[in-house]
């Protein structure tokens, strides 16, 4: 357990130094500070209501629909951060191919960690930064804005709200790590990570609400938000991402472990 | 220990001080239209969510003629009143045909109910600018840089501590003469 925390403790000294993490702190602050300053509630009653009984039933209802609303923007905003979420695991994924480049994997290698340990050290410490900054900066938010009104919210609601955000940054970290880890190379990884992640989310734009955008992400991710905040759940929506980051974790854990020749 | 410590605190600085510039630029002039068709003897809310700022209501009644109460009531208020109980209002005008009104310093979900007066059919257009720096993210900015850049400041007394400790005291073995 101690050569594990030394080795993260290394690992993290290396990949997360001045000023990767406060760059990624910085970004999501300012993220998460643009949701808060145009945050809004819109609601109307076209034709108006009687006083009395029926007023007070549409602002109990606006009152319930508070917490859900806020609960549901912030797991939005986690989604929304698409873009930034991609430079954060360009950046953190391209180290990876770096080292492999220089010659300093091998070195790494060569000290008595495991195969194994040395992956799963890397592929935390560049999956969490940025899904944790995002996390941590959106929490802040909601309770700002709701005055932690989104506690009193149904915690499985609150999942499904944010879930499509955490999958988005696990889809993406898979993407870039796999393309890190085929190409070897800092240049070619950021370059070709770049070129796919914004590529297919620009491609996919033009097929909103098409049977493919529901399988296919990011947009399936979006497509889910939008049906949770109708109440429904397109499970297949969340899980094809899903599968996809799974069997790229899987087989990039299997080449390195086994396959991969420095 | 004390590196991870130092990068939490530089961590924290960095966000407030990103905070501060984006809570500065945030405080220019914001516009939202409403419209809304209030039917004689029906009551229109109309939600806002209000950051503390300086907010402008204008609003203005198609047919002129017509006449409406405004009401504009806080997250309390709107408790008090979904309860069915009576509520104070932060700003009440009655049987008006045109309004122009601020709200500022309030902080939360706000409605404003506007209450058809007249015997016909109305459109009530309600524009809400509002402007200058919202306090919340402000202070909630310079508080985290604030708590940043001291924790920075106390980690570098005491490592200078630390070191002049360490400097200050003899080595082992080492002999003093005058």
């Amino acid at each position: 357990m101690r050569r594990l925390a030394s080795l993260l403790d290394m690992e993290a000294r290396r990949i997360l130094r001045f000023p990767v993490i406060e760059l990624i702190a910085a970004l999501a602050t300012f993220l998460t500070l643009h949701w808060v300053a145009h945050y809004d509630v819109y609601m109307q009653v076209p034709g108006g209501v009687a006083r009395g009984e029926a007023l007070a039933r549409v602002l109990r209802r606006l009152l319930a629909d508070q917490s859900r609303r806020v609960t549901w923007r912030g797991g939005f905003a986690l989604l929304a951060s698409y873009e930034f979420a991609v430079l954060a695991y360009v950046a953190l994924a391209s180290a990876t191919a770096r080292d492999l480049s220089t010659g300093y994997m091998r070195l790494l290698l060569s000290l008595p960690f495991r195969r194994g340990e040395v992956f799963l050290v890397r592929a935390s410490l560049t999956l969490l930064p940025p899904l944790l900054a995002l996390l941590a900066s959106n929490a802040v938010a909601s309770a700002v804005v709701a005055h932690l009104c989104a506690c009193s919210v149904d915690p499985r609601y609150a999942l499904i709200c944010y879930l499509p955000g955490v999958v988005s940054c696990v889809y993406i970290f898979s993407v870039s790590l796999s393309i890190a880890l085929a190409s070897k190379d800092t240049v070619t990884s950021v370059i070709a990570s770049l070129l796919f992640l914004y590529g297919s989310d620009f491609a996919l734009r033009g097929l909103y609400r098409s049977p493919l955008s529901r399988l296919l992400p990011p947009a399936c991710l979006t497509e889910f938000a939008f049906a949770a905040a109708r109440g429904r759940v397109l499970w297949e929506s969340l899980l094809c991402p899903l599968a996809a980051s799974a069997a790229l974790l899987t087989i990039c854990y299997f080449y390195f472990t086994r396959w991969l020749e420095l | 220990m004390t590196y991870w410590l130092r990068r939490a605190m530089l961590i924290l600085a960095t966000a407030g001080l990103v905070g501060l510039l984006a809570s500065l630029s945030a405080s220019g002039e914001d516009v939202r239209r409403d419209s809304v068709a209030v039917m004689p003897g029906m009551v229109a809310p109309l939600t806002y969510y209000l950051h503390g700022n300086s907010v402008r209501f204008l609003v203005e009644v198609v047919p002129s003629r017509a006449r409406v109460n405004i009401v504009v009531v806080s997250g309390e208020g709107l408790r008090r009143l979904a309860l069915g109980l009576s509520a104070r209002p932060v700003r009440e005008l009655r049987r008006v045909n045109e309004a122009d009104f601020r709200v500022s310093g309030t902080v939360g979900l706000h409605v404003v109910l506007v209450e058809n007066v007249s015997d016909v059919p109305v459109t009530v257009h309600v524009t809400r600018v509002s402007r200058g720096v919202q306090p919340g993210p402000l202070y909630g900015s310079l508080a985290a840089t604030v708590t940043g850049l001291v924790g920075l400041l106390a980690l570098r007394i005491l490592r200078a501590r630390a070191s002049g400790s360490a400097d200050g005291a003899p080595a082992q073995g080492a002999q003093v003469s005058a």
